[in-house]
């Protein structure tokens, strides 16, 4: 692999390292595909080579590209290694360690570059590098960030006038972040979506997805993303194509079709979404006779007008209740009108609620109602004060703050004082001493400790909510108890038969253990039986011969005895 | 163990007679003084202060998996741990409670390894068979062969790259994950003789007991892999069949395949530990 030496190596070796990135300006003359030969590494030879002989990588295209390496960096050749190498990473060279030798510097630092050169568009990971190389991480981290450093990897020239443009055209074909998406797989372009996945960077279409066709092995389905890729990012909608869309709304309403087809450059989804988004579009269209000027100035008085919808907002925002500050927000949002109506609704239906409730009442709710609405002044003869800068609850009670204190007053002529308890006017007999309150509510507070309530429904002169949420009190609360009853109830009795439910379970445990055991004795009794059986068998064997040496013997004997029977009768004979 | 074989084995080769006549002296000479003791270290080419030591990931983190093997320079200060797990997360885009715990994983294994350094080891001329049975990504690798413990010049990284250039390999990521692989096994052999002189030193097992664990269980007797009558370099012709290298290229299903079995098996034991414990 012959190193053309294009440049003036000795020169540029001979600035120190901090020169080279002042001279970064400089590089113009690297840029230019046609100086390419002269700049390249000695793999490409020429601008229109193909992917280096050397490199045996078959995932890079037949598409055409030129190495490009930082002028301060021109001193690397793939077969020596340079001084430079040598002053930066000393340790590989000292000798002080067997495993940081310069053979394994020169491997590791080929390695990282083939692999990167093999993929030159996309930035080669440190991770990705030591994971297919052979030698400790430390190492290979050294020699990464050294080379990345001098640009020997992952370096993309800065961006400079169409030249650049020219050289990045040829680099950027398969930039998949940007732009169309292409398949790394199956090479078609994405149409609808495409699934991508961080962990290798991988793009596929859909068809292939489906199909499971991953480059790694890896891979799953669950590392890929889905992207739909209809929402594709538009420009931004000019004021004239809002002013369109806001006339063509006023004109023709809901109706879409003719909407975007008066707006003309815009799909049916975007002008929704636009209409949607606009901040001021239901106001455009109701009020209009007031806001005409709004359609025309579009822009800026929809920000203007949000500015001052934020000033409002913040008094009221600033409340530290947390509902009001809710409040406050969604009627800003939502606008003055609709706010009041909102309102209005919302305490008719809560008077209405009360009036469901207590049936007998109804009548005096709507007296109530008036008098909450009227003017208040306070009952006692004589005295009409204004009280609408009371306390409510003057206001309610009618009665003026003096009179609710004073120890007698008259009130249609009659004595009385106004009982602090049954907040109404009792006669002075109903009253001990100079209490404040009458003496029947006093014995039930005394005795039962409890708000008394029987009295709350006969009397006739407090506000409707008042009585309503006394009656309603113990109406509430026994619903109340009686749920809690019976979620007390189904709790019991889910524990129950979750309990039961363990027993079976550990029943069941404990009888399939029992299985085993058993299931392991037979086991081994078999065992036991195949070891006595060899024995069983010798013993029959023996006997079985016994019985044989045995019969034999008696055999021997009766012969032996009938030879002896023959011997004596021939003794007997010869005798 | 050793008798019976030496017994069973006729006309044995002289090589064994020696080993015998050499065990028999040194065990007789004392219990641990006379023996080569070094200090613990990585038996592989690297100077005693730098031995490589391998280096195991496995987390399974909110549904992300990060499975890794490398080799790590315990001289390397240990900043560059918290360095490397921060590139390691960034570069493959897992959620950043990994950095924590990778550096907390690699740090206790460096410490596990420091905490062997300075204590003495036994290196006698031991031939122990390795292992290697792992699927980097599409290439299963299995293989058995002998590696010389004492010899402290062998090179794992130079073994897994000349084993994968003999054998095509054409995946560049399985030559790391082999040369990890017989590190992991070396290291393991390490940790067991440095155990070993442990017990020794206590002196229980007295002599009897320090030629047994000398023999230990990964020493073998060389004389009956060989076949005998003299030629005693090439293996029985039974065995060869055993202890050739074997490599194959698995398709993408079959790795899928494969990847279900080993997440199903592997639930199935965590189940059954798990009533172990329960019942």
């Amino acid at each position: 692999m012959a190193d053309p030496s294009p440049q003036p190596p000795p020169s540029a070796s001979t600035q120190s390292p901090l020169q080279p990135l002042q001279q970064l300006a400089a590089l113009t003359e690297l840029e230019t595909p046609s100086v390419a030969p002269s700049v390249s590494k000695p793999d490409t030879p020429g601008p229109t080579a193909t992917a280096t002989p050397e490199l045996i990588s078959a995932p890079s295209p037949a598409v055409s590209y030129t190495v490009i390496v930082p002028r301060f960096s021109a001193w690397f050749s793939w077969d020596e290694i340079h001084d430079t190498e040598r002053r930066l990473l000393p340790e590989f060279f000292d000798g002080k360690s067997t495993s940081r030798n310069p053979s394994s510097y020169k491997y590791l630092r080929n390695a990282i570059i083939s692999k990167f050169r093999s993929q030159p568009t996309s930035k080669l990971s440190y991770t990705e590098a030591r994971r297919g190389l052979v030698g400790d991480v430390g190492s290979v981290r050294k020699v990464f960030d050294f080379l990345e450093e001098w640009g020997l990897i992952n370096y993309t020239p800065p961006k400079k006038g169409k030249e650049e443009t020219e050289a990045r055209g040829a680099l950027g074909k398969k930039d998949d972040s940007s732009g169309k998406r292409i398949c790394t797989s199956c090479g078609a372009g994405c149409s609808l979506q495409c699934f991508t996945t961080a962990k290798a960077n991988m793009t596929l279409c859909a068809k292939c997805f489906v199909k499971s066709n991953y480059q790694r092995p890896g891979l799953s389905s669950a590392d890929f993303k889905r992207v739909d890729l209809l929402e594709e990012p538009r420009p931004d909608w000019t004021d004239k194509e809002t002013l369109h869309l806001l006339e063509a709304i006023l004109h023709y309403g809901e109706d879409w079709k003719k909407v975007t087809e008066y707006v003309a450059s815009r799909p049916v989804k975007d002008c929704i979404a636009r209409f949607v988004k606009l901040p001021f579009g239901e106001q455009f269209i109701g009020p209009k006779e007031e806001h005409n000027g709004y359609t025309e100035q579009g822009g800026d008085d929809t920000d203007e007008n949000e500015s001052i919808k934020r000033r409002r907002l913040s008094p009221l925002a600033d409340a530290s209740n947390p509902i009001m500050a809710q409040v406050a927000f969604l009627s800003a949002i939502v606008g003055p009108h609709v706010a009041e109506t909102a309102a209005q609704a919302a305490v008719s239906a809560l008077s209405n609620l009360g009036a469901n409730e207590a049936t007998d009442l109804t009548t005096e709710t709507n007296e109530e109602h008036e008098k909450l609405y009227s003017t208040p002044c306070c009952s006692v003869d004589g005295c009409g004060s204004d009280l609408s800068n009371c306390r409510d609850y003057h206001r309610r009670h009618k009665v003026c703050e003096a009179h609710s204190k004073a120890s007698i007053v008259l009130v249609g002529g009659q004595e009385q004082r106004f009982c602090q308890q049954c907040s109404r006017f009792h006669l002075l007999s109903e009253f001990d001493g100079v209490k404040r309150s009458c003496r029947n509510r006093l014995d039930l507070l005394n005795f039962r400790g409890r708000r008394p309530q029987s009295e709350t429904v006969n009397t006739s002169l407090s506000s409707a909510s008042h009585r309503d949420s006394a009656v309603n009190e113990p109406v509430l609360s026994a619903e109340l108890e009686i749920e809690e009853e019976e979620r007390e109830l189904e709790k019991s009795f889910s524990d129950i038969i979750e309990f039961q439910m363990k027993e079976m379970q550990e029943k069941l445990v404990s009888f399939e253990e029992m299985d085993a055991i058993m299931a392991r004795e037979r086991l081994q009794v078999q065992y036991l039986r195949d070891l006595i059986l060899p024995d069983q068998l010798a013993i029959a064997q023996h006997q079985h011969r016994l019985a044989m040496m045995a019969r034999e013997n008696v055999s021997t004997w009766e012969k032996l005895r009938s030879t002896n029977d023959v011997i004596d009768r021939g003794t007997t004979l010869l005798l | 163990m050793k008798s019976s074989s030496l017994a069973g084995a006729i006309g044995t080769g002289s090589a064994s007679s020696r080993e015998r006549e050499r065990e028999r002296a040194s065990a007789s000479a004392s219990a641990s003084a006379s023996v080569s003791s070094i200090k613990f270290r990585m038996p592989t080419k690297e100077k005693e202060k730098e031995s490589l030591i391998p280096i195991h990931l496995d987390l399974d983190l909110d549904a992300h998996r990060y499975k890794d093997a490398f080799t790590w320079n315990p001289h390397d200060p240990d900043s560059l741990v918290l360095t490397f797990a921060k590139r390691t997360v960034k570069d493959l885009k897992l959620p950043p409670t990994f950095v924590s715990h990778i550096s907390q994983s690699i740090q206790h294994q460096l410490a596990e390894f420091r905490s062997f350094g300075g204590q003495d080891m036994f290196i006698h001329e031991k031939i122990v068979p390795l292992k290697l049975d792992l699927r980097v990504n599409n290439t299963v690798v299995r293989d058995t062969f002998l590696w010389d413990i004492s010899n402290f010049e062998s090179d794992p990284e130079e073994f897994a790259v000349t084993l994968c250039n003999d054998l095509d390999v054409a995946d560049p990521e399985v030559a790391p994950a082999i040369a990890v692989a017989i590190r992991e096994q070396l290291y393991e052999i390490a940790t067991q003789s440095v155990s070993a002189v442990k017990e020794a030193k206590l002196g229980k097992k007295g002599r009897r007991g320090y030629e047994l664990s000398k023999g230990g269980n990964n020493a073998l007797d060389v004389s009956r892999y060989f076949g005998s009558k003299g030629s005693g370099v090439i293996r029985k012709r039974k065995d060869w069949y055993m202890n050739g290298p074997t490599v194959d290229v698995l398709t993408n299903e079959e790795v899928g395949t494969l990847e279900e079995l080993n997440s199903r098996f592997r639930r199935k034991l965590d189940e059954k530990e798990d009533s172990f414990l329960q019942g």
